[in-house]
């Protein structure tokens, strides 16, 4: 993955249609809702795709770095003077502590039992945001959370938050690029294939996993506070095991461990449930049957799919 | 299976719907009903999209409003806030007139900005105190807030059944936070503190740990406030551990479903609710509830009533002012209107109905049969 | 103490019911099926179904919801498992994940979300033991328990489809040359593993109710157990399940049971720490 002069030529294109795409949806509150929403879990399913795609290990706690990040972010816009940026930044990095902090246990326990460490980090997070209503508000949640604002500029509109969304999607990914091509990005991925053989080629397992959580907290922690300040209102109930397994899906189905797999596995999944609506009350079994469809069909996500088919094109 | 096969003959029949709906998408007055069609929610959800979709057919049996069919725009909130908010933009893409909305007060929290900014009248039965506390003047309570009913139990507890010790179960849901705060500080001014609180998870299937809390503070009453299945699993579990202590359940426990599942335990359980339609003795009200039985094939809940009563009085509205959202919310806001369950009326804040009653179940014949104890009416004057 | 006791030891015995499926299929496919909640909440349904919807008595219901499962269980293999066998795990994870997704709407569609009852082989009546209050079905779920535990040790261990299964999962291509049909035998496992989906099912409907989202209630339990106690260890299930069971109890009648969950969890992660491979480890090397 150099930069290659057709890869700049296609992200040059793909740059130039997400830029213009909103243009034509502009008149539908409804396909910019989409469009924003999958931009937020996007930045999401980026964190898990370092965790899973780097390490190979699974996370269903996801919706806690998520929950962190929005309640910093709303508390901060809501309860001080700091504008929504400097909120975001000190956000991210609340949930990039809350990652390290994960990321020590990941050095002792992995496989399976590290998975229920991040569902019990999930849970208690979820559960102190519920039960501690000093600082939380509790069930009834922060609401009335200020749109983001840059100077006299205001996201206020949805068309306006898509290029927010947008930008902080780049910033992820180039992100994710850079970590890959670090001395780091390799001993994760090195570490992923095995753990003994990487420790004895002089990587540290400790160090390693430790930036891999930072980052992982920091993404998730940013599609927090974007979702916050997006949506206006939270409570506890959007950050249950539910958004957590749905990320993993969503993850699995883009493609673990590529670039653009977050992007395609979010956006064909988002899509794919709103398409569906107009079956009514049936139409989450065929969402349910459309992720096994995937998983059949193209074993390692849709960009491990259209992987295939370029280097059989080639051949 | 005989329910599979109706099942998917409906499915198949919604399919046909929608393809007729498509095709003949006359000029109408559109309303918009946003719930919980999937996911856990959708036991209280299903039942209040019958309720609208039954008040709709009535109108339009009769010629829909001022000679125009109702067209009602269902969409499924599921239990997720993203679910809810893009329900309500397909619901607004379909330029609705007004909306009646979930029961969840964190999807309504959610779709407030977007309510507001669109100045669309939306009516719910949800009970949530916060809800009309937030100045949204858009939104419409049609069904008695916590204040209310949580007033009603604890009234009833402290000065009809003369509880000195009384001890809480709640539910950490949204409705069992917002209800423990009232219950409490009404306690609080009465000069009664609570011997015993004990929380559980809405998924939670044992309360013994929680039960045997409250049997060490020796209690002389359990007011509790939970949903449909725990509040089941909590009944049972009271009577199989020999708590012999008087219990005043929430609303969930005057479910039909509920009782079948707590069977003998019911004898004796005071309930706190707002309408029984499956034994009240008004005639309309039994016509009603035979009617939605023989089209649902399932019994109403007090949800299901009130949330007929609000469609209802939503046309009402836009026959008297034409499906003009302002001059809806207008005439909402200064009309009384009887529906089959009471009196409703909003005040200031948009709460529109504020009557409770208090039974007592007593099983005859193998069956919860309820005992009206007593009425509470808290419309202001 | 000891009626808390007494429930925290039975929700134990309902974790390690439902989780007996689960462990079978890991032990000798190495799938980790999340959509085995559902089984046994289709067990649960199916048994309602017959019992209720049909008419059948308690035990005719049981037979037939056996066979029921039977087919589901294949076919849960057929579209879920046998294609993607030799994928990636996260692969068969994420099918999983979709096929309880589907199956969970799909019971939604069928059978309503109103919470539902299926009858106990024993009735609702209750014992009285000292101090302590014990159901009949109680009883019923320590023994049931106790039998399969027996039960499934001695099939792998005594039995020669047992015996062929445990070589299937652990060398699929040795298997192969010494004869076995590796994908009959997989379908077997499916069968089996819907056969304990339906065992838990008719015992955990009578406490837990059956409503769409209790499938999946009940494996995050199971789940819990099945790592605490050392994933694919039988012994290690039926002891973490209690051992959960337990804490819950106990935690929620004695400390607060508004944080009892987060104690819960604490306690589970503490566990952990010092045993990080459960209570009694892992036979078969990671897989994850």
């Amino acid at each position: 993955m150099g930069f290659k002069k057709k890869n700049v030529i296609i992200a040059v294109i793909i740059g130039g249609v997400v830029m213009i795409l909103p243009i034509f949806f502009r008149d539908s509150r409804y396909y910019m809702n989409i469009l924003n929403f999958s931009g937020i879990f996007i930045v999401l399913t980026y964190s898990l795709n370092l965790i899973h795609g780097y390490l190979g290990l699974i996370s269903i706690g996801h919706a806690g770095f998520f929950a962190i990040g929005a309640y910093v972010t709303a508390g901060l816009t809501m309860g001080t003077t700091l504008n929504f940026f400097p909120s975001l930044l000190i956000a991210s990095t609340a949930a990039a502590l809350a990652g390290i902090l994960l990321g020590f246990p990941a050095t002792r326990i992995g496989g399976h039992y590290f998975v229920l460490i991040t569902l019990g980090f999930g849970e208690i997070v979820r559960l102190i945001i519920l039960n501690w209503k000093e600082v939380t508000n509790g069930t009834n949640g922060l609401n009335n959370i200020p749109p983001p604002s840059f100077g006299s500029w205001v996201f206020a509109s949805r068309f306006s938050y898509y290029y927010l969304v947008l930008f902080f999607i780049l910033v992820t990914m180039l992100l994710t690029l850079s970590l890959r091509r670090s001395k780091y990005g390799r001993s994760m991925l090195s570490l992923k294939t095995g753990e003994l053989a990487a420790t004895a080629m002089g990587v540290n397992p400790l160090t390693t996993k430790l930036i891999n959580f930072g980052m992982a907290g920091l993404f998730a922690g940013l599609a927090g506070g974007l979702y916050a300040s997006y949506i206006g209102s939270i409570s506890p109930e959007a950050f249950s095991v539910d958004l957590s397994v749905e990320v993993l899906v969503m993850t699995l189905v883009g493609g673990s461990g590529t670039l653009l797999g977050p992007i395609i596995g979010t956006t064909f999944l988002m899509v794919l449930k709103e398409w569906l609506r107009f079956l009514r009350e049936y139409y989450m079994i065929l969402y349910g049957a459309g992720i096994v469809f995937v998983m059949i069909f193209m074993p390692y996500g849709i960009m491990g799919l259209a992987k295939r088919i370029s280097s059989q094109l080639k051949s | 299976m005989h329910n599979l096969f109706k099942n998917l003959s409906s499915f198949a029949l919604v399919l046909c719907l929608v393809l007729i709906f498509a095709v003949t998408s006359l000029a109408k007055i559109k309303v918009g009903v946003i719930s919980s069609q999937t996911s856990g929610l959708a036991i209280l959800g299903q039942r209040q999209i019958n309720a609208a979709i039954l008040a709709a057919e009535e109108w339009n049996e009769k010629g829909g409003i001022n000679e125009t069919k109702i067209r009602l725009i269902i969409e499924d909130s599921s239990d997720k806030t993203t679910t809810a908010v893009t329900a309500l933009d397909r619901v607004l893409g379909k330029n609705v007139c007004a909306i009646l909305g979930p029961i969840y007060s964190f999807q309504l929290f959610a779709m407030f900005p977007e309510v507001k900014k669109e100045k669309i009248p939306m009516l719910s039965t949800s009970g949530t105190r916060k809800l009309t506390q937030m100045d949204n003047r858009w939104y419409f309570r049609t069904y008695p807030h916590d204040g209310i009913t949580k007033q009603a139990c604890t009234l009833y507890a402290v000065e009809e059944l003369k509880s000195k010790r009384p001890s809480l179960m709640s539910v950490t849901t949204e409705y069992g936070k917002s209800g423990y705060e009232i219950i409490t500080n009404i306690l609080k001014a009465k000069g009664i503190a609570p011997v015993a609180e004990t929380w559980h998870e809405k998924a939670d299937k044992d309360m013994t740990g929680q039960l045997m809390r409250i049997k060490r503070s020796d209690p002389d009453i359990i007011i509790s406030q939970a949903h449909p299945s725990d509040t089941a699993i909590v009944l049972k579990q009271q009577r199989d551990l020999g708590i012999d202590i008087p219990h005043m359940a929430s609303s969930a426990a005057s479910m039909p479903s509920v009782h079948k599942l707590v069977g003998e335990a019911m004898e004796g359980v005071y309930v706190e609710t707002v309408t029984l339609p499956n034994f009240d003795p008004d005639p309309n009200i039994r016509a009603w509830t035979k009617k939605y039985i023989e089209k649902f094939k399932k019994k109403p809940d007090s949800f299901a009533l009130l949330y007929y009563d609000t469609a209802n009085f939503l046309f009402e509205a836009i026959k008297a002012v034409g499906p003009n959202r302002t001059k809806i919310r207008d005439w909402l806001e200064t009309t009384r209107y009887k529906g089959l369950a009471g009196q409703y009326r909003f005040d200031q804040e948009h709460n529109g109905a504020f009557f409770a009653i208090i039974v007592q179940y007593h099983i005859k014949d193998g069956k919860a049969v309820p005992e009206l104890k007593k009425k509470y009416d808290f419309t202001p004057k | 103490m000891i009626q808390e006791i007494v429930a925290g030891f039975s929700m134990g015995c309902i974790y390690a019911l439902a989780g007996f499926g689960f462990v079978l299929v890991y032990n000798a496919v190495g799938a980790v099926n999340f959509a085995h909640g559902e089984l046994v909440m289709f067990g649960g349904y199916f048994g309602y179904a017959f019992s209720t919807h049909l008419g059948m008595p308690l035990w005719l219901a049981f037979v037939v919801t056996l066979l029921a499962m039977a087919i589901l269980g294949i076919l849960f293999n057929q579209v879920a498992y046998l294609p993607i066998r030799s994928r990636p795990v996260s692969t068969v994870i994420i099918a999983s994940i979709g096929m309880s997704i589907l199956l969970r709407n799909s019971a939604l569609a069928i059978w309503g979300p109103d919470p539902l009852k299926l009858n106990s082989f024993l009735g609702d009546s209750v014992i009285k033991i000292g101090a302590a209050v014990i159901s009949r079905h109680q009883l019923l779920i320590f023994a049931v328990t106790a039998f399969v535990f027996t039960g499934q040790s001695l099939f792998f261990s005594r039995t020669a489809i047992g015996r062929k299964l445990q070589a299937t999962a652990q060398d699929q291509e040795a298997a192969k040359l010494m004869g076995i049909k590796v994908t009959r035998m997989i379908n077997l496992t499916f069968v089996l593993a819907a056969f304990l989906a339906v065992i838990a099912g008719f015992l955990v409907a009578p406490l837990w109710f059956l409503d769409p989202e209790v499938g999946l209630a009940i494996i995050v339990k199971a789940f819990i157990a099945i790592i605490i106690g050392g994933f694919g260890s039988i012994p290690g299930l039926v002891v973490g399940g209690i051992f959960l069971g337990l804490t819950e109890v106990l935690v929620a009648s004695h400390l607060t049971s508004e944080y009892k969950d987060v104690i819960s969890f604490f306690i589970l992660i503490t566990v952990l720490m010092a045993m990080p491979q459960g209570f009694f480890g892992e036979k078969i090397a990671e897989k994850v």
